[in-house]
């Protein structure tokens, strides 16, 4: 094997605009972030003194301090102002070596270089920034160890998942944000604190221009024009923006030990998934998405972004049958024709439960607002609709070495969780399940979210131990053959 | 299956007084302080009041009900435990998903020359199954018994 060159290298010179942009976009912040308007804010004072005196000096330590050099043996990384750190990451522990190239370092010809391990977060190894030649050789020199191939160089030979334009868009009507509406409408207030809107004129425009200026103020249709309209259509469009800039050109490949998967518009995401990490499949829909048979496809994996919380986009968005012929060369599988239902006391158990949901908070409204809240109470055959959808949709099955799990009426969830990727098996009952004979039963596998997780909810008892029984019996007939084959 | 120490009874009540008890004193003088500040607050006491229920069914029946439902088994390929008051719950952990053990040893709990168990696995949900009120020398054994059977199957 060739020595490379052992020289220590910095991060690339142009890593300074990158905090300067980020120190510009403080500045900004904390500029707008007083309503006062011609004085220098407080906000404004504190964040500027802040950055002169700590921020900044530390930004420049930190990169005199950041040193590193690669070998192809091992990535060993010097870094830490205070605290003085040396990082070796042996090559033969790289997981993914994943290159992210934001808009800016576009422009400026960097890139973040993010060195995944199997370990925590805090093992990983991150250079921001380097030149993107600089990426390149990086990424290079660990792939002779992994002997791998990227998409640019032989992608069409490959199987695997593309995403035109048009499917993006398509995908993105059926998005929604939230999350972007707060923000919009932090600025739009902020914006009238600032007196650059007027809302009074703002109102009587919207009326003149809408409604010629024939509306009785506070009927409620004018209220839902004004606000809630406007509040939708905006979530509407931001999602849909939100979802092309994040998967623009999503592609996907499957080479022989790893995926690559390549997307973004403005920051560009690129990384490569050995096989042997993923954990489980999690196809996801909802039921506007479900009408035109639209799914979206996950891998679990051992938590690689922590912002995906090991949730992979495999397939953002697909027909059933993309899915299923794709899905299972990643990790065979086979469907099977029928599904197993849930107990049918989990209707009972849950028509109680959210009928308390519903009875309790009309209760106090009740007591402290008035006897108008009664009419709250037609609400509650609801409680039992939704009890009898949520036993339709929760369906599971053993199959082919395989748990699958279907759950949830809304954001539906359809489970394939192999079996040898169990950790841990568990049958919890609570008070109320034990006296209706239920339990729930959960598998635990590594990377799984906190709130998302495999599980089937009131079984019958005697299900669940049968269940539990072959699923672990199948385990550990995998788990011994794994193991003689590997000693 | 095995039953924990009956010791851990008294180190869940000494917990519990720790935990709860230390309240006590402060509640029952703000609400003193307030009886004689402003009389008008209908019913004096009551957080006080809940604070000693809760407090005393931390202390008394809590770990007795605990320790009544904990059963573990270390069997010979997965340590079986069964747990729990109001929510009974079930946990196989296969020993080959092991990825560490520790043995862990509070003040209280040396006193009392009892210690936990505790068990890492990769996944998510019971990523440490804890069993607590093992004797000492009975975690260690149980420790060692678990590290045998990795270091056999890694080889």
């Amino acid at each position: 094997m060739e020595e490379p060159s052992a020289e220590f290298r910095r991060l690339h010179p142009l890593t300074f605009v990158h905090y300067v942009f980020l120190a510009i976009v403080g500045f900004v912040i904390s500029f707008f972030s007083s309503t006062d308007t011609g004085v220098i804010s407080t906000p404004f004072l504190i964040f500027a003194i802040v950055y002169i005196i700590i921020v900044g000096p530390f930004s420049i330590a930190k990169y005199i301090r950041f040193r590193y050099y690669a070998t192809n043996d091992e990535i060993v990384i010097y870094y830490g102002v205070f605290k003085r750190v040396r990082r070796n990451i042996p090559s033969d522990r790289i997981q993914n070596v994943s290159i992210q190239r934001n808009l800016l370092s576009r422009i400026l010809g960097t890139a973040s270089v993010k060195i995944e391990t199997a370990g925590t977060a805090s093992a990983e190894g991150v250079l921001a920034f380097v030149g993107i030649q600089e990426a390149e050789r990086l990424r290079n020199l660990f792939r002779t160890v992994q002997t791998t191939a990227t998409i640019e160089e032989n992608g069409s030979t490959l199987p695997g998942f593309h995403m035109p334009l048009q499917r993006v868009a398509l995908a993105g009507i059926y998005q929604f944000s939230f999350a972007l509406i707060a923000v919009v409408y932090t600025l739009f207030f902020q914006l009238i604190s600032l007196d650059v809107i007027d809302l009074d004129k703002l109102g009587i425009w919207l009326t003149e221009r809408f409604f010629s200026g024939e509306i009785v103020t506070g009927s409620w249709p004018i209220i839902a024009a004004t606000f809630i309209l406007p509040v939708l259509i905006g979530g509407w469009i931001l999602g849909f923006l939100q979802y092309l800039i994040r998967f623009y050109n999503f592609r996907m490949e499957l080479g022989p030990i790893k995926i690559y998967r390549k997307f973004g518009l403005l920051t560009i995401r690129e990384s490569t998934l050995p096989y042997k990490r993923v954990q489980s499949f999690l196809i996801r829909s909802n039921p506007v998405m479900r009408l035109r048979r639209w799914y979206r496809l996950e891998i679990q994996t051992l938590g690689l972004e922590s912002g995906e919380r090991g949730f992979q986009p495999a397939m953002p968005f697909a027909k059933w049958s993309e899915i299923t012929s794709l899905a299972p060369q990643i990790r065979p599988f086979t469907l099977p024709d029928t599904y197993s239902n849930v107990s049918r006391r989990t209707i009972q158990r849950y028509s109680i439960r959210y009928s308390l949901m519903i009875a309790i908070p009309l209760v106090i409204l009740f007591v402290l607002w008035s006897e108008n809240a009664l009419w709250g109470f037609c609400l509650l055959p609801l409680a039992w609709g939704i009890s009898w959808m949520q036993y339709l949709c929760h369906q599971w099955t053993f199959h082919d070495g395989n748990l699958l799990i279907r759950r949830r009426i809304f954001s539906q969830q359809f489970w394939i969780v192999p079996v040898e990727r169990f950790q841990a098996f568990e049958i919890t009952a609570s008070f109320f399940q034990r006296r209706m004979g239920l339990c729930t039963l959960i598998v635990d596998t590594a990377g799984a979210g906190n709130f998302r997780y495999p599980r089937i909810i009131d079984l019958k008892m005697d299900d669940a131990k049968h269940l539990f029984g072959s699923l672990y019996d199948a385990f550990q007939k995998k788990d011994r053959n794994g193991a003689q084959s590997s000693a | 299956m095995e039953l924990l120490d009956p010791a851990v009874k008294r180190v869940w009540t000494i917990k519990g007084l720790l935990g709860w008890g230390i309240l006590l004193p402060v509640t029952a003088t703000v609400d003193v302080i307030l009886f004689f500040l402003d009389n008008s607050s209908f019913l004096p006491g009551l957080w006080t009041g809940i604070l000693f229920v809760t407090c005393l069914l931390w202390v008394l029946i809590i770990p007795k009900l605990r320790y009544r439902y904990w059963r573990y088994e270390l069997r010979d390929e997965d340590l079986y435990a069964i747990r729990g008051i109001w929510n009974r719950v079930q946990t196989i952990v296969p020993l080959r998903r092991i990825q560490h053990l520790d043995v862990e040893q509070d003040l209280i709990e040396g006193n009392f020359d009892i210690a936990r168990l505790v068990v890492h696995t990769a996944g998510t949900r019971s990523t440490d199954v804890v069993v607590p009120g093992l004797p000492y020398d009975e975690a260690v054994r149980l420790r060692d018994t678990v590290r045998d059977f990795i270091s056999q199957y890694m080889d």
